[in-house]
């Protein structure tokens, strides 16, 4: 019992050192979904994933709070200025200094240029808004850089996805490096990639962030949930966003 | 002895629910029956009486293409069609959707007629459990044809605790 | 915000059958769940939908629970007359929506 936890504890350091494991090939969740799945997500009028983007591309161009903008006021036609803008997400804000996403970024339009309220993260609204912003990056890759400014989160985020936790004792590498392929009860494990979010999930029967998925991953392995939007979750997506390079933006998405 | 091969198995449920009297399976044949095929569809019986009020319905015209094995209950995919010329004198009025152990067993009813032009319709319903799916359509000259698939339905292993 | 998206061939020759698709937002609440509070949530589900073309009605379905969240219907019309394809619905607690489309038809 001794040596093996030595030799899990060896291993997770070698881990460490050296540059994090990326599968290869990489392959987006959607290769490991059912035909039922893949038509949702393929078909943009039968996926369900598209009445978000629709209220997102509706809520472009509507004002909102004190000022009296839209998101289009400032950045208008999305199509055009839009594009590009998810694959380099999570990224440092300049002002705060501090690692947001998209919707990070969207709640900080409204606060700091709106004078609107912040948007609840797992709001029908900011789910519209973060798919509609998402869709026009679709078949772009991700591309984050790590560079000295987000090390810091990067670093953090690889940690969490390396450390084995909850009651399971199990890390994110454990089912998605590891178990990529494999069957847990019937669902087939992927790798564990964040491209196609916020998706619409038939477990869920609406649309969720990223945030959720990851929230549901702790559950699984019973261990405590970080708060989506909370540093943890967004460290974790850098570091996934990080690993997922090259993979293309399938967002809005359907999955199981 | 018989062989129960899906189609037979069909005709099985259909009979069964034809005018809503379950006929006896014989009991060599009961013994080769999957579980999922035991004397089916009884829970179905007094809602098929209240569509049909007795008349037998019989097996044809009416076509299900449903996932044999749908990986989540909460939506599933289906197409329904019907074999009609959809004319004045002769179309489909009603085509009902019904689930064999869903807690409500009308899923939907259908109503149409020569304007539809086409007896058919795409949806997505939820399926709590394995079981039958069946459909029944009234035609114009209030015959009642219809057809049973029986799908197998999976749960996930990636459970999510956020809930509603 | 009541949200639907309809598809509707902007224009069909008289006498095809026009294929039209109509996707709703909306929760389909069966009545069987329970809150995170253990509150039962209140059945809530589009339970009609009617489709009229140009005034007539050509398809109607009575909705249950066991129709999926966000409902997705496609069904189809014999096309006439150019003219306008119309979609409502209404769930259990009485909210109404509707949307409209037009369609040219040519000889």
């Amino acid at each position: 019992m001794c040596s093996i936890t030595i030799l899990l504890a060896a291993g997770a350091s070698l881990v460490h050192g050296a540059q994090p494991f990326r599968p290869q090939p990489l392959k987006s969740g959607i290769e490991f979904s059912s035909a039922e799945v893949r038509a949702l997500q393929h078909d943009d009028f039968s996926s369900p994933a598209m009445l978000w983007a629709t209220r997102g591309e509706k809520l472009w161009s509507e004002s909102a709070g004190a000022s009296g903008k839209s998101c289009a006021s400032c950045h208008q036609d999305a199509r055009a200025s839009m594009k590009g803008v998810t694959p380099r997400y999570p990224q440092i804000d300049p002002g705060t200094a501090r690692l947001v996403n998209i919707e990070g970024r969207i709640n900080q339009c409204r606060t700091r240029h709106q004078q609107a309220a912040a948007l609840g993260y797992e709001s029908d609204d900011l789910l519209g808004l973060t798919a509609y912003v998402g869709m026009q990056s679709r078949g772009l890759p991700l591309n984050v850089v790590i560079d000295t400014q987000n090390r810091r989160h990067f670093e953090r985020g690889r940690d969490m996805y390396y450390t084995r936790m909850g009651q399971m004792d199990l890390a994110c590498t454990h089912c998605h490096d590891r178990n990529f392929g494999r069957k847990l009860l019937n669902d087939t494990i992927s790798q564990g990639h964040g491209n196609p979010y916020p998706v619409y999930r038939l477990e869920w029967q609406t649309m969720g962030s990223l945030h959720r998925r990851l929230r549901a991953c702790f559950f699984g392995v019973r261990a405590e949930r970080p708060a989506a939007g909370s540093q943890d979750l967004l460290d974790l997506e850098l570091f996934l966003a990080w690993r997922a390079q090259g993979l293309t933006v399938e967002t809005p998405g359907v999955r199981k | 002895m018989m062989r129960h091969t899906p189609n037979t198995l069909r005709r099985r449920v259909l009979k069964g629910i034809a005018g809503g009297v379950l006929l006896p399976a014989s009991a060599p044949a009961r013994a080769q029956l999957p579980q999922s095929a035991r004397p089916p569809l009884a829970e179905l019986v007094p809602v098929l009486k209240d569509i049909t009020g007795g008349a037998a319905v019989r097996e044809g015209r009416v076509k299900l293409q449903i996932p044999k094995l749908a990986e989540n209950g909460h939506l599933v995919p289906l197409t329904v069609s019907v074999d009609s010329p959809m004319t004045a004198a002769d179309h489909v009025r009603t085509l009902y959707l019904l689930s064999e152990k869903n807690p409500r067993p009308v899923i939907a009813k259908i109503g149409m007629g020569p304007d539809t032009g086409r007896a058919a319709l795409t949806t997505r319903i939820r399926l709590a459990g394995a079981q039958y799916v069946v459909a029944v359509a009234q035609m114009s000259d209030g015959s009642f044809w219809g057809t049973a698939t029986d799908v197998i339905v999976t749960e996930t292993a990636c459970l999510d605790a956020d809930g509603v | 915000m009541s949200l639907a998206r309809i598809l509707v061939p902007p224009k069909a020759r008289r006498g095809d059958v026009v294929d039209v698709r109509i996707a709703i937002q909306h929760p389909m609440e069966t009545g069987f769940r329970m809150d995170n509070n253990g509150r039962k949530i209140a059945k809530n589900v589009v339970n009609n939908l009617v489709c009229r073309y140009n005034g007539a009605e050509v398809f109607r379905a009575e909705l249950g629970s066991g129709i999926a969240a966000n409902p997705y219907l496609q069904f189809y019309f014999l096309a006439k007359d150019s003219g306008k394809v119309e979609f409502e619905w209404v769930d259990d607690a009485g909210e109404k929506g509707s949307a409209a489309a037009s369609i040219a038809v040519t000889a």
